[in-house]
């Protein structure tokens, strides 16, 4: 049983309190989804629980953590590690090993471990988490999505009764959250208790017990997450809860809103409802972005990254880039970026060919997936202040989103998803033509989302080229064109309408909610409906009958 | 300076589909060569030149050693022209010539080395667990890092901060690498620490076998030192003065 009794924490350097009479009690068994914005104090309560603070982050802490009447204070190492698995925010500063098997092998190397019997834990676990192909692989040539399954190799091969997770689904694509959720489960189910610290919860309250909800350092509800989904805060419920019907049935789920909410579909008259118009840019004169046949590997030992891109992205436009974890995104953004330089094909940057990134100076700009090496400044301020000499502007551009409050705050003290928010930010003031955002949602609150997308609104409208990497599908519905890679090579292109209606029976990914809550009433009713893509054109087409 | 963190991190990154070599053997190799390389004798820096490249081309490691030597390029341009200018050509060949040996030596440990194994190979020998960590260590971080840089370093250049003279960015750029390593170092003691490295005696799931790489290593380095040997007995060669 874990017991945490009013557990407050102030970081030295802050005023406020990050946790502020946390009181939290679970038993083995349980799926806990602990939520909240941006700066609520998850990653404190994380790493609280992981006793990083005070180990190794210096903060004022008072009230008690215990598991089975112990407290995990002052615990001894061994006992420690044998309570606790953990997966971090970001898997890949927490490695010690270069290849996969030993990185998974050495925490039981650690412990003591017979080597038989290590060997054994290992296969199994890598089939367990169907990572078998990835045991030689280098660490540091693993996809996001990948390295987010061997930090949870990690994390369970110890068996360790307490796991604890720290945005487990940010990184990886809709078909591994799913898997990795049912995942979950079954660990809980196999009596570890399971802690998991996200923002993104489609599908992850599917299979939670509780749902804990955290603002401003405070614990504002804890129950089941049916009964506390609508407590959340700036935070996005599962789209399927954002259904007017879901959310009076408390649904959670895609099969039972369809079972709930069919006869409201079933019981309407014939009638029209118009889509919003697509948006069609295909001048060829605004190309902003021309791939030529772009193939692109590591190095001539190993298989084509990208093979035979042929792909014209167009100024004013929003592109959004799926694909399951590994499929060449992100190196899609480095070759367009010219960090990484193709194996042949061309690149044109505004109808000139661009071979290097001196020659791309200022035209492009990418965010990388890890912020941290995004923000050179000290605080968000001086950062943009570098490309923007006058206060004011600045001082007014972060008015505009509300965080005037953080600017002046050093990058070390602000929270994972304002780090990224701020670079986002910025990187919109640094480049004339196309910006380049690799997973921008990680981290992001409702607020950040809001931000983002107004940020994407404005730099259309002034013709600029926005192009964002993403395995968060609900980022896809607003923007103006959505591509799918697949191994290497673009399997779908077109408007994320289209696209989302086909990617289920095209490639290995699941749309968002909305798109297969749709599909689904078509399939089980027999009745063809307009292809909506988020809640709000559901609600509003129910809405006239109702 | 993309280019040569890029080659950096090329040149040092352990490759474990290609071959690996005794930890052991590697490492005493390593330290021998270091050894031949603080007298000032030219022959023998000649000798170990050749026999350094002939290892780096017969166990195919070409590419490694010039990356390394690419990332150097610079440095070698500016030390060489100096040491020329002043010293004469054979105090260039004495300083370039350490140059070399210590990249392609370096290079070839490090692409051939399986850090863990070191690690277990030093345990072996009854060296502490702690001990016997760092300088496995110095392989897993020593790419990383060269790596985070030069993510970095091009998030500068597309934000065009990468203007002008190297003066100007290349104190950003160092202040970036001191950043990264602090950065790197914290994360990794966290990590050992949640491991749970040192807590007890270590146990090792895997064996390291003797392969026939080490036994072809073993002759030719045993061959460079029986020359070595030969040609000292002689008396110096008359090579260089």
């Amino acid at each position: 049983m874990l017991h945490i009794r009013d557990l407050s924490v102030k970081y030295e350097t802050e005023k406020r309190q990050a946790l502020n009479s946390v009181n939290i009690k679970a038993k083995a068994g349980e799926f806990i989804v602990i939520a909240g914005p941006s700066g609520s104090g998850k990653s404190t309560l994380a790493k609280v629980l992981m006793s990083l603070i005070p180990n190794f982050i210096k903060a004022d802490i008072e009230g008690v953590i215990e598991y089975n009447n112990e407290s995990i204070f002052g615990l001894e190492r061994k006992k420690l590690i044998k309570l606790l698995g953990y997966v971090p925010q970001y898997p890949s500063d927490f490695t010690t090993s270069l290849l996969v098997e030993e990185e998974i092998a050495f925490v039981l190397e650690n412990l003591a471990i017979e080597a038989n019997e290590i060997k054994m834990k290992l296969d199994y676990i890598l089939d367990l988490l169907k990572i078998k192909h990835l045991k030689k692989r280098l660490i540091t040539e693993l996809s996001s999505g990948e390295l987010q399954r061997v930090a949870l190799a990690v994390a369970i091969i110890t068996e360790a009764p307490l796991i604890i997770l720290d945005e487990p689904i940010a990184r990886i694509d809709s078909n591994s959250e799913v898997m990795l959720t049912e995942l979950l489960r079954d660990i809980a189910d196999k009596g570890h208790l399971v802690i998991a610290f996200e923002h993104r919860l489609d599908y992850i309250l599917q299979k939670a017990d509780r749902l804990i909800i955290l603002d401003e350092g405070k614990i504002i509800s804890d129950g089941l997450p049916k009964k506390t989904v609508d407590l959340l805060k700036n935070i996005d419920p599962p789209e399927i809860y954002t259904l007017e019907c879901s959310s009076k049935e408390q649904i959670l789920t895609v099969n039972e809103a369809v079972d709930k909410c069919g006869t409201f579909f079933t019981n309407l008259p014939d009638r029209q409802y118009k889509l919003n118009d697509l948006k069609i840019v295909d001048d060829e004169n605004d190309v902003s972005v021309k791939l030529n046949n772009i193939s692109f590997r590591y190095n001539s030992k190993t298989d084509m990254v990208l093979k035979d891109i042929d792909l014209s992205l167009y100024a004013g436009q929003s592109i959004g880039l799926m694909g399951i974890n590994g499929s060449g995104k992100s190196t899609l953004l480095k070759v367009i970026s010219g960090i990484n330089k193709t194996a042949s094909g061309e690149i044109y940057l505004n109808n000139s060919r661009v071979k290097s990134i001196r020659k791309s100076k200022n035209h492009v700009i990418l965010v990388p997936e890890n912020a941290k090496l995004f923000l050179i400044g000290p605080t968000p301020f001086l950062d943009l202040s570098r490309v923007i000499k006058e206060p004011r502007t600045i001082h007014s551009l972060y008015k505009e989103t509300a965080l005037t409050h953080l600017m002046n705050k050093k990058l070390y003290h602000l929270s994972e998803g304002e780090r990224r928010l701020f670079a986002i930010i910025n990187a919109f003031q640094f480049s004339d033509d196309i910006i380049l955002i690799d997973e921008p949602t990680i981290g992001l609150d409702k607020r950040g989302r809001k931000v983002l997308s107004n940020l994407i609104n404005r730099a259309t409208s002034r013709n600029k080229t926005v192009i964002i990497a993403s395995n968060d599908p609900r980022i896809f519905v607003d923007l103006d064109r959505l591509i799918v890679i697949q191994d290497g090579k673009i399997c779908l292109d077109g408007e994320p309408r289209e696209v989302l209606y086909k990617i289920e029976n095209k490639t290995d990914l699941i749309p968002n909610q909305i798109v297969r809550f749709i599909q689904k009433m078509e399939e089980q009713f027999q009745m063809k409906l307009p292809h909506f893509v988020n809640s709000n054109e559901v609600n509003e087409f129910l809405g006239g009958v109702r | 300076m993309s280019f040569m963190l890029r080659r950096i991190y090329d040149g040092f990154l352990f490759k474990p589909d290609r071959f690996q070599i005794h930890p052991l053997l590697g490492l005493t190799i390593i330290l021998l060569q270091f050894g031949f390389l603080i007298p000032n004798i030219n022959w023998s820096l000649a000798l170990l030149l050749t026999f350094v490249i002939f290892e780096s081309v017969i166990f195919r490691n070409i590419r490694g050693s010039l990356s390394i030597l690419w990332s150097l390029l610079p440095v070698i341009i500016i030390l060489g022209g100096l040491t020329f200018l002043f010293g004469g050509w054979i105090l260039c060949f004495r300083v370039l010539s350490r140059f070399f040996i210590g990249a392609i030596g370096f290079s070839f440990f490090f692409t051939s080395t399986n850090p863990s194994d070191l690690t277990r190979s030093l345990e072996k020998l009854y060296i502490s667990s702690k001990a016997a960590l760092i300088p496995s260590l110095a392989l897993v971080i020593i790419p990383r890092i060269a790596k985070d840089s030069e993510d970095t370093f091009t998030a500068l250049r597309l934000r065009g901060e990468i203007q002008g003279g190297f003066y100007r960015w290349l104190p950003k750029t160092l202040a970036i690498l001191i950043a990264s390593v602090i950065y790197r170092s914290e994360f990794l003691a966290q990590s050992l620490y949640f491991r749970g490295f040192g807590i007890q005696k270590r146990t090792h799931y895997r064996k390291i076998k003797i392969t026939w790489m080490d036994v072809s290593r073993l002759v030719i380095w045993v061959t460079f030192l029986t020359l070595f040997i030969i040609f000292n007995y002689y008396g110096t060669l008359n090579f260089f003065v």
